[in-house]
Parts: C-alpha cells; structure tokens; sequence
C-alpha cells in the first residue's frame, strides 16, 4: 500500500541510519588512524622523503638513520624508543632533513647504566650534517643521568631550529658542535643533568632565547648554558632555576651578548668567564679563542652562590644588572662583591650602572633591615653595606 | 656644443631627482616627527587615530566620549600628572586603543605615599574598553602615581594588555568589576602597590614577568579579589615585597605553572576573611574592607606544577573550600630542621580547609650562598607531605 507518509518517514530514517554509520565509520577510522602501530625494526633508512602524522612509532628495537636525498617528518605523533647497546641512538641525520612537530617522545633507557660524573654514551638524535627542526615536541627519558638528547658532530652544519620544547631527565640536551645559525628557543629543560645546552666551535649567529631551564645538572653536576671556543652568540631571556654548577659558561667566547637572563638559587657562579686551560686545550685539542667582546647587561642574578666573575677576557662591558645575595656579615659581602677579585684579569673592563641588593631572609624572625634598597655595585672594592 | 647641452641636461635631470628624494626625506621625517599638543581636557567624541608622531601631554588630557575610539600607534607619548591633571586618558564612554608605543610619565608635585593609593592614574576607566599591546609606559618618580584603574559602580569587560613593560608605577592594573580580562607577556618592573588587581570574573593572566613587585614597599604581584573563574599561568615571579599571588574569597581559581623566585613573605597565599589581611596586607585595606563580597568562602582552587624558590614561605591558606595543591617545588633554606618542620608544617599553613587533596608536592633546600656553606642536604628532592614537617 502506498502512502507518501510512510516512505517519507522510510526516506528519513534511512538518512539517518546513513548518517548514523558515517559517524560511526568516522570516529572508527580516526580512532584506528590514532592507534596504529609503525613497528621499526633494526635500522631503517630513510633515503627518500618520509612522513609520518598522527601515528604511534615503536621504536623499541629500531632506529632511523637518513641518509643523502632523505628527509624524515614526523607530526603529531607517539615515538617509543629502547635505546641500549645494540640500539644506540633514535634517529641518526647522517645527511638530509629532520623535521619533528608536537610528538610526544618517549624514550626507555632502563638498560643503560647512570653515568652521573660522565658524559652520556647514548643519543636520541645523532646529527652529522643535515637541516635539523625540532618544534613543540614533549620529549622524556625514563632513567636519569643515562642518555643525552642531541649530539652533532664535527662535521659543520647549519640552521638547526630547537624551539619551544619540553625536555625532561636527559644527561646532556642540545650539545651543539660547529653548527652555525642555530637557533635554541622557548624550550624548558627539567632535571637535565650535564650540560643542558652545550655550544661548541660556533661562529656565527647562535640564538639561545627564552628557555627555562629547572634543575639544570639535576642535583648532582651541569650547567644551564656552555658557550665553548664560539662567537656570536646571543643569550638572552632566558631563565635559570637551581643550577647544580654555572648558570652560563663562557671559554673562548667572542661577540657574546648575556642580555636579560634570570639566573637564581645556583650551586655556583651565575656567570663565569673561564680562561681556557692547557689541560682543555690538550684535551679537546683546540685552539681556543681568546675571551673578549663580551657584554653582560639586564641580567638577574639572584642568591646563587656567587653572583660573576671570571678570568682572562678583554672588552667586558657589564652594565645595568641586578645582584641579588645574602652574606652573613660586610667583610663576606665586600670580598665576594669585590670585582678585584671577581674579575682581577679583566681588560678593557666597563662596569656601569649594576645594582646589588641583599636578598630577603628566610628566617623567622630574621633580619631585613639591609635588603629593602637597591645599593650601587660598584667597579671595584666591593659593596658596603650600613 | 650640442654634446655639451646634453651633458647638461643629464646632470639637471639628476640634480632635480636628487632635491626631490631630499624634499621627501624632509617631510617624511617632519611628518614622522611631528609633535601634537594636547590641550587639558581635549574630548575625543568620534574615532581619533594618532600615527607616527609624538603627542605631548605635558599639559594636557584626553576624555573619551559618546561611545568613540581613540587609537594611538607608533608614537612616543609624553604625559605629566599633576594634581590638577590626575588622569591622561579618561574613558568616560568609548575605547583607547594603543599599539607599539613608547610613554614616558612624569609625575609632577606628587610626593612619595609609598602606603597609600594613587589618586592619579595615566588611565580612568569609567564606561568602555582599553587596549594596550606592545607598548612601553614607564614613570619617573616611583610611589607617585598609579596606571589603570577602572571603577566599581561601571562594570567592564573585555580588557586586553598585551606584550607591554611597565616601569615604576605606583599601582597598575587595578581591574575592578572587570570581566574576561587578558594580561599577557606584559613585564613589570619596579611597580608598587597593586600590580595585577582582578576584581571580577572569566580573566586570564598569562606569561607575564613581574620583577621586584613592591618595589621595597608594599604591593602584591597578582591579586584576586571577590572573582570567579580566573586563570593565573605561566607567570614569572621575582623578589616581590609583599606576596607572589594573593587570592581572597574567590572561586574556581587556577594556579599553574608559575614560578616564584626570591620574596619577603609567602609565594602564594589563599584566604577568605577580608580581616585577616589586617596583619600583612595593609595597601589592600585601603579598598577591600568596604566591598561587599559576593563569594564569602573562597573554593576549588588548584595550584599545580608551580616552582616556588626562597621565598620566606610557601604557600598558606585558612578557610577554603576545596584545594588542590599537587606537582608543586618548593626550595628554601632554614637554619635548623625543627625551623624548616615548623614552616612546612601544613597544620600551621593550611588552616580550616575543607577538602584538601595535597599530592606529589617536593621540597629541596636551598644551596648554601656562604663560601663553606653546607649544601649535604641540597642535593636532592624530597617528598613535602601533606602532613608537611619536612626534615632531613
């Protein structure tokens, strides 16, 4: 029997049964497009561009090496990676590009033995000489003091872009070696022990803006920042909690620009200027620059050990600072502000406009009658205090 | 002969491009130079946009009227208060808008009142909107003058401060009856008084660094008073006078991801009862006393993954309704274990709270900052439990 009712209501109820399953048929795709699996068994070369988006990667026993007219892009994605001895690194950028956007990167190393006092064995990115474009990714390591992030080599490269990532227990973060327009910015590093971002034989435009480092050396030995033989380099912005060394260290560093960084509660010196030693030099067997063109200005230096100071470096221009410490009486305060001995091989030395302030206390009750002014730090003879 | 004329002409042609690219060169840069003064109590009532030029308000004011827009952009401002001149910019009904400026106050005849609140502000908001982005605003005397305050009998809404340095005002964003605020990557440096005051709800205060709140005075860095719903996240800390972040009966209240370095007193501090502010916060007497609050127990507030290193204290709170405090680092250094067990001692700092989830919260000591200090016990994390009474 016909009625133009009942098809009509037939007609609708099948669009909506169509309706219903692309629905259904849209969240399963995603939901498997999300889960699925890309196994990486042993080493996987990359020899063509390769690209990877909102997947899981298992890397537990594989690695990528890329290699010359390969390019790997991975996005929005899981990475699971085992690194032990057979599986040594991740990804190994022997030549071409890299480029990883919002992943979360996981990296099991409970194979590898704590090196606390060493330098890690182990990498997840080994880069020799390619475009390198690290962004937004979250990356881990299970197993502290065991394994670095990224190592390049010595083979010169350039235009490596570290931005705006979370970097978590590595023994060692960005180690930089003759990479020149690199750029370090808006990451935060926590419980990085070693050196958190280690730039080694640069010579030009190397930015490292904006990054907050927690713990730089977890608690045991590291730095924040190592300019080492390197010139131009900008520092600036950047923000340093609870080194378990320096806050920043330069050795042979020229054109280097410290501008507005916050450098607090360090084990150490918040700045140091390092004269390099015969014993680096033998070791490293390079021939060092000497320290100089070196400008240290708006910085924070609050209630780390020691506020700066260093050894052989001309053209130091130091202007426009804050110190902020605590000593337990004037002749402690005077001799460890005192930039005769701070900064006693210092040449061509301009010192203009720092200002020291006695931090608060932390007692109860404690005294602050002293920490309630801004005094002038002055060139030399230290800061007296009433 | 005829060589020659040619040659001529070759050279007049250059000579005259070469005076027109100079004649533009003087007027662009006279346009781009070009001072405007404004006269005392000069009314915007339909939209006004200033480009590129410096405008003196040594003199002068401006009231916004009649719903109009005044924008500002590119330019240096220069503007003195006075008592005669209390405000620079009074948005009585319409919208400042200002980008990529630089303004540089001066307060004239003001005498220091480092205890008490500015009567002169460079901006009133009585009906309307304001936004600042990208500027620079800094004032030569500190405890003088104050910067933005908005008034409480005209609720407003929608107010944006973006990616601006303050420098030494006394008093700067006092947002009160003010909803659906942003205060973001601003940097604040040497401001007393109130620095980041919210009386209102649906705000946010993002990334913005704060440095030396106080300025050795009096002032909190963040404030947030009577609100519900606001978010306080990713903000830097540094040496404040008084407290990190003070939020008083308050609703739904997020704390995350903040760092406090340095500071006289707590990093962060929840409460309910206006009278308790009697003891520690006395510039928020001047006001908070004589509001009638609308949200009586302060409740559901979370303080997540926050760093909090040599303040005086952590945090503390009393008569709170259901508070979260997990993932947070707290770094101090005490003299003795019995001094650090009584100022972690959360029976002490955490008074009359219903509901408390405290979770996976960890405390270091502080390093030493003497030359033989002793750092044994500042080499690792410990757990701060609920309880609190951290010892070594």
């Amino acid at each position: 029997m016909y009625t133009p009712y009942k098809r009509f209501t037939d007609s609708k109820l099948d669009y909506f049964l169509i309706y219903l399953i692309s629905i259904a048929l849209f969240i399963f795709s995603n939901v498997t497009y999300a889960t699925t699996d890309i196994v990486i068994d042993g080493r996987q070369v990359i020899d063509k561009p390769t690209s990877f988006s909102n997947v899981v990667i298992d890397m537990t026993h594989g690695r990528f090496k890329i290699v010359k007219g390969g390019s790997l892009k991975i996005e929005n994605s899981t990475i699971n990676s085992n690194l032990y001895f057979d599986n040594p690194y991740t990804i190994d950028l022997e030549h071409g590009s890299l480029f990883l956007k919002n992943n979360k990167i996981n990296i099991d190393a409970s194979m590898i033995k704590s090196n606390k006092l060493g330098l890690a064995k182990h990498e997840v990115f080994k880069v020799n000489k390619g475009k390198v474009e690290l962004i937004q990714n979250d990356i881990w390591v299970n197993t502290s003091y065991s394994v670095g992030l990224l190592n390049t080599t010595d083979t010169e490269t350039s235009g490596l872009k570290l931005s705006n990532n979370t970097i978590k227990n590595f023994h060692g973060g960005f180690n930089i070696t003759n990479a020149n327009n690199t750029e370090i910015i808006g990451n935060i590093f926590e419980n990085v022990s070693s050196i958190n971002i280690n730039v080694v034989n640069t010579t030009n435009a190397t930015k490292i803006q904006n990054n907050i480092f927690y713990f730089p050396g977890n608690l045991v030995a590291g730095d924040a920042i190592d300019v080492i033989n390197s010139s131009g380099v900008t520092i600036s912005d950047n923000i340093v909690a609870s080194s378990a060394n320096y806050g920043i260290y330069i050795m042979g560093g020229q054109n280097i620009f410290i501008d507005n960084n916050k450098i607090s509660d360090g084990y150490g010196y918040g700045i140091y200027i390092d004269t390099p030693s015969s014993i680096a030099k033998a070791v490293s067997k390079m021939n060092y620059m000497a320290n100089s063109n070196i400008v240290i200005s708006n910085n924070y230096l609050a209630q780390n050990r020691y506020g700066l100071s260093g050894g052989v470096v001309d053209n130091l221009i130091v202007s426009n600072n804050f110190f902020i410490q605590r000593f337990i009486d004037n002749t402690t305060r005077q001799y460890w502000t005192n930039n005769d001995n701070l900064l006693p091989l210092a040449t061509n030395l301009t010192w203009l406009n720092n200002l020291y302030k006695e931090a608060f206390t932390q007692e109860v009750p404690g005294d602050n009658s002293n920490t309630l002014k801004f005094v002038s730090f002055p060139r030399s003879g230290g800061v007296l205090l009433p | 002969m005829k060589g020659n004329n040619e040659n001529n002409k070759v050279m007049d042609t250059s000579l005259f491009h070469y005076l027109v690219i100079l004649i533009s060169l003087f007027f662009a840069n006279a346009v781009f130079a070009q001072t405007i003064k404004i006269l005392p109590n000069t009314v915007i009532a339909y939209p006004r946009n200033y480009d590129n030029v410096t405008l003196d308000l040594s003199s002068g004011s401006f009231i916004i009227k009649d719903n109009a827009t005044l924008t500002i952009t590119n330019s240096q401002v220069l503007g003195t208060l006075t008592r005669k001149i209390p405000n620079l910019f009074v948005v009585e009904n319409g919208k400042l808008v200002m980008d990529k400026n630089v303004v540089s106050i001066k307060s004239s005849g003001i005498a220091e009142h480092p205890q008490t609140q500015s009567l002169e502000n460079v901006i009133q908001l009585t009906f309307g909107n304001v936004s600042l982005t990208n500027n620079s605003f800094k004032i030569d005397n500190y405890y003088t003058a104050g910067f933005l305050i908005t008034t409480a009998i005209a609720p407003s809404t929608g107010l944006n401060f973006v990616n601006n340095k303050f420098e030494g005002f006394h008093g700067v964003l006092y947002l009160i009856a003010s909803d659906h605020s942003l205060i973001k990557n601003n940097t604040f440096i040497r401001n007393s008084y109130g620095h980041i005051v919210i009386i209102g709800n649906h705000s946010t205060i993002e990334n913005n660094t704060i440095m030396f709140s106080g300025n050795y005075r009096l002032g909190n860095s963040i404030d947030i008073i009577d609100a519900d719903n606001v978010n306080i996240i990713n903000n830097r800390i540094f040496t404040p006078t008084c407290h990190g972040i003070y939020i008083l009966n308050s609703h739904n209240v997020l704390v995350e991801g903040n760092s406090v370095f340095g500071g006289i007193t707590y990093a962060m501090n929840v409460y309910s009862n206006p009278e308790t502010l009697a003891k520690d916060d006395q510039y928020l007497l001047a006001f908070v006393p004589h509001k009638k609050m609308r949200h009586m127990i302060s409740s559901n507030i979370k303080i997540k993954n926050n760093f909090m290193s040599q303040n005086r204290f952590g945090v503390a709170a009393s008569d709170t309704d259901k508070l979260i405090v997990e993932n947070n680092t707290f770094i101090h250094r005490f003299k003795d274990n019995d001094s650090r067990k009584f100022w972690t001692d959360n029976q002490i700092l955490l008074q009359n709270i219903k509901s408390l989830t405290w979770s996976n919260n960890r405390y270091k000591e502080a390093y030493s900052q003497e030359m033989s200090g002793d750092d044994s016990n500042s080499m690792t994390l410990v757990a701060f439990p609920k309880k609190g009474d951290v010892s070594f």
